[in-house]
């Protein structure tokens, strides 16, 4: 399950990563679900909580519940993660957006500093920089970025990382000249590419009340 | 509505013409890290990223008339230009250059890499605008209805001799050899005209033409155009 948020720059949060955290229900002041307090190699990482949506985007669907749960029993500001070993090499993978944000410019995740591998990971993270380009930096670094990857997708013929960020594309950049921008940068193989015609229906229907709605899409609804 | 060729002023992207009376030569302008720099294919591998003052007097191109694809929303233009540097990093030295009018739409990969380095693939300087329009969908020319003019054959051979000039091209010309009867000819000043003048409809035959006399004529009254020059390269 993919989450929602709104990725502007987070400053000056708060960050403590806690590697030998005490997991004991009680200290932590609501219960675990037993199957995620029983797993090894758990992690747990406490920050604000517009960082730890982000954080869940990784979480399959089970763990999200759990996120959900967490985030309702411990503070309304402060949210904490855990998980097993696939979900903790995730939430090391954003220690660096973590850190990054601590400080200032844009904070994206390379390749290198991922943990994990698959596309929908990629795809998050790739949704997730591009949106920090844009804020931090300007449209057109995020524009370059963009096709980069997706050329680059291209050329490994990653279809499923494509489809993935179409798709996530479709939740995280409704309505936003970034999603028409994608959709362009990928026009060429829309007929390949599954999550293409979904993420265009998605973004016609948001830009139905834009101005410059139709000239737009130009060129991408026939 | 009678849509009004705009002279580029240094943003955006546009579209640039050079030339002699006999051979006109087109590309893209843009601004890009507050330069701007034209990206125009010169001929067989050789994609050039030039300023414009190494575009007057590097290749003997001369000077030049840009118009801003004035229809273009600010982020489409973004677009545009981020797909340019892409063809630029991954094709400086990879695009042929070749007469068939066949593939203009296909010629760039699924990768932005040209998609066939077979003999007698390629794109002229102006298909090559066409291509780069079309794979964002931006077609800018309805090519069903095309026709070949008289002068069009006599063109398609000068390049091909042009290409067997040099010793490692005479293969790549003689596979070329089927397009000298077949192939449309969109040329430079009807691409660049049909860029520029760039609407909701891309235009037919016709409407081209008309859009190429435009350029021409402003060419001509902005001194641009050039007497006879024998080098062809579009």
């Amino acid at each position: 399950m993919i989450s929602t948020v709104a990725c502007a720059p987070v400053r000056k949060i708060s960050y403590r990563q806690s590697d030998d955290v005490d997991t004991s229900p009680v200290s932590m002041g609501f219960a675990i679900p037993a199957y995620a307090r029983l797993s090894k190699g758990t992690r747990f990482l406490n920050i604000e909580s517009s960082v730890a949506v982000l954080l869940s985007y990784e979480s399959d669907s089970r763990l999200d519940d759990v996120v959900t749960t967490v985030t309702r029993a411990w503070n309304p500001k402060g949210v904490w993660l855990y998980g097993e070993a696939v979900v903790a090499k995730t939430v090391s993978k954003y220690d660096a957006v973590v850190k990054g944000l601590l400080g200032r410019g844009p904070v994206v995740v390379t390749d290198s500093e991922s943990t994990t591998a698959s596309p929908r990971i990629d795809a998050v993270r790739h949704v997730h920089n591009l949106k920090q380009y844009e804020a931090s930096i300007s449209r057109s670094k995020a524009l370059d970025y963009m096709f980069e990857v997706v050329e680059e997708a291209f050329a490994q013929s990653d279809v499923e990382m494509l489809n993935c960020l179409l798709y996530t594309a479709a939740r995280e950049l409704k309505g936003t000249t970034l999603s028409v921008s994608l959709l362009r940068a990928t026009f060429r193989a829309r007929s390949e590419l599954s999550m293409w015609k979904p993420l265009r229906d998605v973004t016609q229907n948001a830009l139905s009340g834009h101005v410059d709605g139709k000239k737009l899409l130009r060129g991408l609804l026939g | 509505m009678i849509l009004q060729l705009k002279d580029y002023a240094g943003s955006g992207v546009g579209v640039v013409i050079s030339g002699s009376t006999e051979q006109r030569h087109a590309g893209f302008i843009f601004q890009q890290n507050d330069k701007v720099e034209i990206l125009h294919l010169a001929w067989h591998f050789m994609l050039m990223l030039d300023t414009p003052e190494s575009y007057r007097s590097n290749h003997n191109l001369g000077e030049f008339c840009a118009y801003v694809c004035d229809d273009l929303l600010e982020s489409q233009a973004e677009e545009v230009i981020s797909f340019l540097s892409m063809i630029w990093r991954r094709n400086r030295n990879a695009i042929p250059y070749g007469i068939g009018s066949d593939g203009i739409d296909t010629f760039f990969d699924l990768d932005g890499s040209v998609a066939s380095q077979a003999p007698g693939e390629g794109l002229t300087c102006a298909t090559f605008v066409m291509s780069v329009f079309s794979k964002l969908g931006f077609p800018v020319i309805d090519s069903s209805d095309w026709q070949d003019r008289p002068e069009d054959a006599k063109w398609r051979e000068g390049i091909l001799n042009a290409l067997r000039r040099h010793p490692h091209y005479q293969d790549h010309a003689d596979a070329q050899e089927r397009h000298i009867r077949q192939a449309h000819r969109f040329r430079p000043e009807e691409v660049v005209g049909c860029a520029a003048l760039l609407d909701d409809v891309p235009q037919g035959f016709l409407q081209a033409l008309e859009s190429g006399q435009r350029v021409l004529h402003d060419m001509t009254l902005k001194g641009v155009m050039r007497g006879v020059d024998a080098t062809p390269s579009a």
